[in-house]
């Protein structure tokens, strides 16, 4: 039995190529679509999960946001570093469920080493819904251990027992054989300023205790050690510089000028039940107004900004989406509207036949929003293809590990959206051919 | 409606502008009875298909009256004219017409599409009506077959919705003169035995004798004597 769709597949597929290439750039602007909007629900919920259960930062960072970026998402090596001794002063009335020291500023190939205290990985969630897990081995011990992120082990194919030594700074030159000929003589060429400006600490190797699972996180990019062993390779620099018969340093010989930190993860007793302390606000503005010399920052609200400043952006892509999917529609307009040329013989037998105008003019919507169905399928095909890939290159190349996801909805809208604008596309050359002159268009006559 | 009545025309007059003074059809009465076949001659451009487009409702005439099976055509609107027109009415073009991307059958199916018949019944009703036409193959492409099977499709496709009238505008006029006998059988053999009245139009003189009943559109008009 013939339908009206079966007429319209082989309308279709008469026209298989300007079908195709049609369908294609309305697949193009949905899978854009698609993926700018799972990409920023995805990065949005990276960000969420990177600051945990922590409630406040307190550092010496220059802006509360650049703190959080730094602290956070290592973004950069904070600049500034606070006394952990006064730290602890400042915070000590409060009702604090935690407060975990952290030191930044060292790397090993460019991977940043954190050194905190055992807290970090009891107390800490880094993902408030879950904690820490080891994949192989403990966490740090004694000094100079590791324990490596699961990205940074894999990007560095670190395994439990290996040794190297850190670099003062960011720097690709760190090696794991301190005296491997190549690795001294990079460290004196100093190729790049960054290299220039770095320095690699030969106090001490260190050697990896353990590795942890992925937790999806920033911090999956980290390499943590525990403080005392930081604070003595600098502090046994500083003490080289100033007696260079210095041979040893020891947590002992360490003093409250050495003992530096450069944030403070911070979370206060929080009634069950509640994601949110209710002494907050009322500590984070004593912290503020009494304590120029420090930067405090709610890492829940910074992220809120910083994404209120990306959604601009965002807006404006997703703008450029639309109207792209728009273009698209004018393609489809434009290639049925340019082949209805052909087909008003077809279009005036089938007239003769007994098919109406009205059916007609639905026959050719109904073409003109199966394009746009076709494309759209084919965008959410892309869409999830595209969303796969450019959750591996933010990974590679920014450490930010997102899962971006289709939702439902929003996907359910936007295909439908591109079958309404395709078959209000369709509205002209559907007019055309419900216009279609039939006698005229059946000549030869005679 | 009324089948013993397939075409009854009565001072209807047409012409494309208004601003033109001649009409380009002037007819005072034209009857067809049931299952009787009637060429309707004259020379290319005098307006005979012109006149089966009117019979068939694609145009209207200016003054007159036309009814098909009883019923004035030209006095439905839109849709209900259509469905009329695909009911009642096969139409055999000269250059056969066929739906390009569509099989043999499919483009048999696709009149029934406008039928009366039920969805269920269309693709065997449609394949034997191809093979008492002799087309053996009924999925293939038209393209590759030849005139003559073309011309079958295209009669088939008239004949499949059981039409009171067809139509046959010039239905040789492509065709070598073997082949245009043998394509003229099968379209006056099929309206016989369907019980289908048939208005054919040529200018090909040879048409003339398979024709009990022949009038040019000369004869038509008002002035002239009728036959």
């Amino acid at each position: 039995m013939m339908t009206d769709f079966t007429i319209i597949i082989r309308s279709l597929r008469l026209r298989l190529f300007s079908t195709i290439t049609t369908a294609l750039t309305v697949a193009v602007a949905i899978a854009l679509m698609l993926v700018l909007l799972s990409l920023r629900d995805a990065s949005r919920k990276a960000f969420d999960r990177g600051s945990g259960n922590m409630q406040l930062l307190v550092s010496a960072d220059s802006s509360p946001m650049g703190s959080v970026l730094n602290a956070i998402f290592y973004a950069n090596p904070p600049a500034r570093a606070l006394k952990w001794a006064a730290c602890q002063e400042l915070l000590k009335t409060y009702p604090i469920e935690y407060q975990i020291p952290v030191q930044q500023g060292d790397t090993y190939r460019s991977f940043p080493i954190v050194a905190t205290t055992p807290e970090f990985f009891t107390l800490f969630k880094p993902d408030p819904e879950s904690g820490w897990e080891l994949a192989q081995g403990t966490a740090f011990k004694s000094e100079f251990e590791i324990v490596a992120g699961a990205a940074a082990a894999q990007s560095l194919k670190l395994s439990l027992g290996d040794s190297f030594y850190i670099t003062h700074g960011a720097s690709d030159f760190s090696d794991r054989d301190p005296d491997d000929a190549q690795a001294e003589s990079t460290q004196h060429q100093f190729p790049t300023l960054k290299m220039a400006m770095a320095q690699m600490h030969r106090y001490s190797k260190y050697k990896v205790a353990g590795i942890l699972k992925r937790t999806g996180t920033s911090h999956d990019r980290a390499l943590f050690t525990d403080l005392n062993s930081t604070w003595i390779v600098h502090a046994h620099q500083n003490r080289r510089m100033k007696d260079p018969s210095v041979t040893h340093t020891s947590a002992a010989d360490l003093t409250d000028a050495d003992k530096l930190i450069t944030g403070v993860y911070v979370r206060f007793k929080t009634p069950p039940g509640m994601s949110e302390s209710p002494v907050l606000s009322t500590v984070y503005d004593e912290l503020k107004r009494g304590h120029p010399e420090i930067t405090v920052a709610v890492p829940a609200v910074e992220i809120d900004r910083l994404f209120s400043i990306v959604s601009n952006i965002d807006e404006i892509f997703i703008a450029l989406a639309a109207v792209i999917m728009v273009s698209s529609g004018i393609a489809i307009m434009l290639a049925l509207y340019n082949s209805m040329e052909q087909r008003r013989r077809q279009i005036a037998i089938l007239r003769v036949m007994g098919c109406s105008q009205a059916r007609v003019f639905g026959l050719i919507v109904t073409e003109a929003a199966l394009i746009g169905l076709l494309g759209a399928v084919a965008g959410v095909v892309l869409a999830l293809i595209a969303n796969q890939v450019s959750a591996k290159i933010i990974d590679s190349k920014l450490g930010l590990i997102i899962q971006p996801a289709l939702a439902a909805e929003p996907t359910l809208w936007v295909v439908l959206a591109a079958v309404v604008l395709a078959g209000v596309a369709g509205i002209v050359p559907a007019l055309m051919a419900y216009r279609t002159p039939v006698a005229r268009s059946l000549r030869p006559m005679g | 409606m009324d089948r013993n009545s397939p075409l009854s025309i009565r001072d209807m007059r047409f012409r494309y502008s208004p601003l033109k003074p001649d009409w380009t059809i002037d007819i005072s009465a034209l009857d067809l009875k049931s299952g009787e076949q009637l060429l309707l001659t004259g020379t290319s451009g005098r307006g005979k298909s012109t006149l089966l487009y009117l019979i068939a409702g694609l145009l209207d005439p200016v003054e007159g009256r036309i009814l098909v099976g009883g019923t004035d055509l030209h006095s439905m609107r839109g849709g209900v004219r259509d469905h009329y027109r695909g009911r009642n009415i096969g139409v055999i073009f000269q250059t056969f017409n066929l739906l390009q991307g569509f099989s043999a059958v499919e483009n048999v199916l696709a009149a029934l599409m406008f039928s009366a018949l039920p969805g269920r019944e269309h693709r065997q009703y449609a394949e034997s009506l191809l093979a008492k036409l002799g087309i053996e193959n009924p999925d293939a492409d038209p393209d590759q077959m030849s005139v003559g099977q073309q011309q079958r499709v295209a009669v088939a496709r008239a004949v499949a919705c059981e039409p009171l009238l067809v139509l046959a505008d010039e239905p040789t006029a492509s065709l070598d003169p073997e082949l245009a006998d043998v394509a003229m059988n099968v379209i006056q053999e099929t309206c016989r035995q369907r019980g289908a009245a048939l208005l054919c139009t040529s200018h090909d003189p040879a048409m003339a004798k398979r024709f009990n009943r022949r009038i040019s559109l000369e004869e038509l008009s008002p002035e002239t004597p009728k036959r």
